[in-house]
């Protein structure tokens, strides 16, 4: 095989390969923005499901990139389904919560008392725990009509 | 010869010219009006531009300078010192629940797959048909029989609803009697009966205060989730606390005499439980009990009315 052979078919791989990558990005989702994580502590999960692993612990006020939702129409049906937004934390991407997300950063307790939190010393499974506690509340709101 | 010297005139005058004199100027000796410079022994006397100083507004802006800088320090101080601040009483009830939630896990096992009842749309359904309007609540399912139901404090008198899974499947209960059982827990957090026993005057003392070049007294804290505990697996509540908490969601639910019917079928229910399964054994004891709430609510005749508390 000729040099110049060579350099053709990497070419049409590089544009290949460069092309799928793209068009997977654009058919997973589109980005939405900025969101902010409302409560103490909360979790990424890999599935939009309380019960899927967790990728990730978020504190509050931690900003969190919010992506729109393209997934295949099983999903769309599934249970609970838009109560989740699509979500890259770091390098991480999964879903969060709808209700613990908000596009006004909050007025964290961690921040409002930091020493104070800090007095507690709470450890890395801790605070998991605490995502966990938020991930398995039942949360509501009565309102009036 | 002449040319050159038409060179340096030239030269001369650009030079001067640069620094804004005459070329007259440059070729002269110094002026006799020229300033002395100062030798190592002289004085400055500040005295005689004093009045410039004032007249240039010097002084005020020096006064306007240091005061900005005193506040800014001032700020800064006042931020550094903020971060050691202890939070209100209304600010510091979801840490403390969470924090002793996150403790007990292991005790209350709330961390299980569970199926959706529907509570939250059924309990807030219900609260806005009691005119409960504004009100936020958690519910919290347990997978044990340790705790069967219970509203922990929160912030901004939104309440944590611990409800045994295992006690609402061993009675079957539907979720209207669900509702009411989050409802009497409701009044009773209404009643603060759980603060009052919990708060302590040391804690009272330390909320709303800064501690910076102090210590923290954790111990405090750790005996206020010494109370939750106490309370919780515990002593539960008195006679009088059960009575009061009764009429109120008694009178309450009255004017619907569905829901009322259904209160009575839950304490029933419960009474039921708690008499024939071990496991909630000491159910009576942090809430008694089913069988004098019932008493308390059915209209008896004056020969087998029960003494009140």
């Amino acid at each position: 095989m000729s040099m110049r052979s060579c350099l053709m078919a990497a070419l049409i791989l590089e544009i290949f390969l460069g092309g799928k990558a793209v068009f997977a990005v654009n058919e997973k989702s589109d980005y939405i923005g900025i969101m902010f994580y409302q409560k103490f502590f909360g979790n990424v999960h890999q599935n939009y499901s309380r019960y899927s692993a967790t990728l990730t612990t978020v504190s509050c006020g931690h900003p969190i990139k919010v992506y729109k939702q393209k997934v295949s129409g099983d999903a769309k049906t599934a249970d609970n389904f838009s109560d989740w937004q699509s979500a890259k934390v770091g390098p991480y991407d999964g879903y969060v919560l709808g209700a613990l997300v908000g596009t006004v950063r909050p007025d964290c307790f961690q921040d409002q008392f930091p020493k104070f939190f800090e007095q507690f010393d709470l450890d890395l499974a801790e605070l998991f725990y605490w995502g966990r506690l938020y991930d398995q509340y039942i949360i509501g709101r009565s309102m009036v009509k | 010869m002449c040319k050159h010297f038409y060179v340096l005139i030239v030269f001369l005058s650009l030079i001067g010219g640069a620094k804004g004199e005459n070329v007259e100027t440059i070729l002269t000796a110094p002026s006799e009006t020229a300033t002395t410079p100062l030798s190592a022994g002289d004085v400055l006397d500040f005295n005689s531009i004093k009045e410039v100083i004032k007249s240039d507004g010097l002084e005020q802006t020096v006064i306007q300078k240091t005061e900005e800088i005193k506040e800014e320090i001032k700020k800064n101080k006042k931020i550094k010192t903020g971060r050691y601040n202890v939070p209100e009483e209304d600010q510091v009830w979801t840490f403390l629940t969470e924090y002793w939630l996150i403790k007990n896990a292991p005790a209350l096992n709330w961390d299980f797959t569970k199926p959706d009842y529907g509570l939250d749309i059924y309990f807030k359904d219900f609260l806005e048909k009691q005119g409960l309007y504004e009100k936020s609540f958690k519910i919290l399912l347990i997978n044990s029989p340790n705790v069967a139901h219970f509203a922990l404090p929160a912030n901004n008198g939104e309440y944590i609803f611990l409800l045994s899974a295992p006690f609402i499947r061993a009675m079957d209960l539907s979720k209207q009697e669900i509702a009411i059982l989050l409802y009497e827990d409701y009044v009773r957090g209404e009643m603060a009966f759980f603060k009052k026993f919990v708060m302590s005057k040391e804690l009272q003392n330390v909320l709303g205060t800064n501690f910076s070049g102090k210590k923290l007294d954790i111990e405090i804290f750790k005996k206020v989730w010494a109370q939750y505990d106490k309370l919780i697996f515990d002593v539960g509540f008195n006679f009088q606390q059960q009575y009061d908490v009764t009429k109120r969601v008694g009178e309450t639910l009255k004017s619907n005499l569905h829901l009322w019917n259904n209160y009575l079928g839950l304490l029933k229910k419960i009474d039921d439980l708690v008499k024939a399964n071990v496991l909630y054994k000491g159910h009576n004891s942090i809430y008694p009990s089913p069988e004098l709430q019932l008493s308390w609510l059915v209209p008896t005749t004056n020969k087998d009315r029960p003494v009140n508390p």
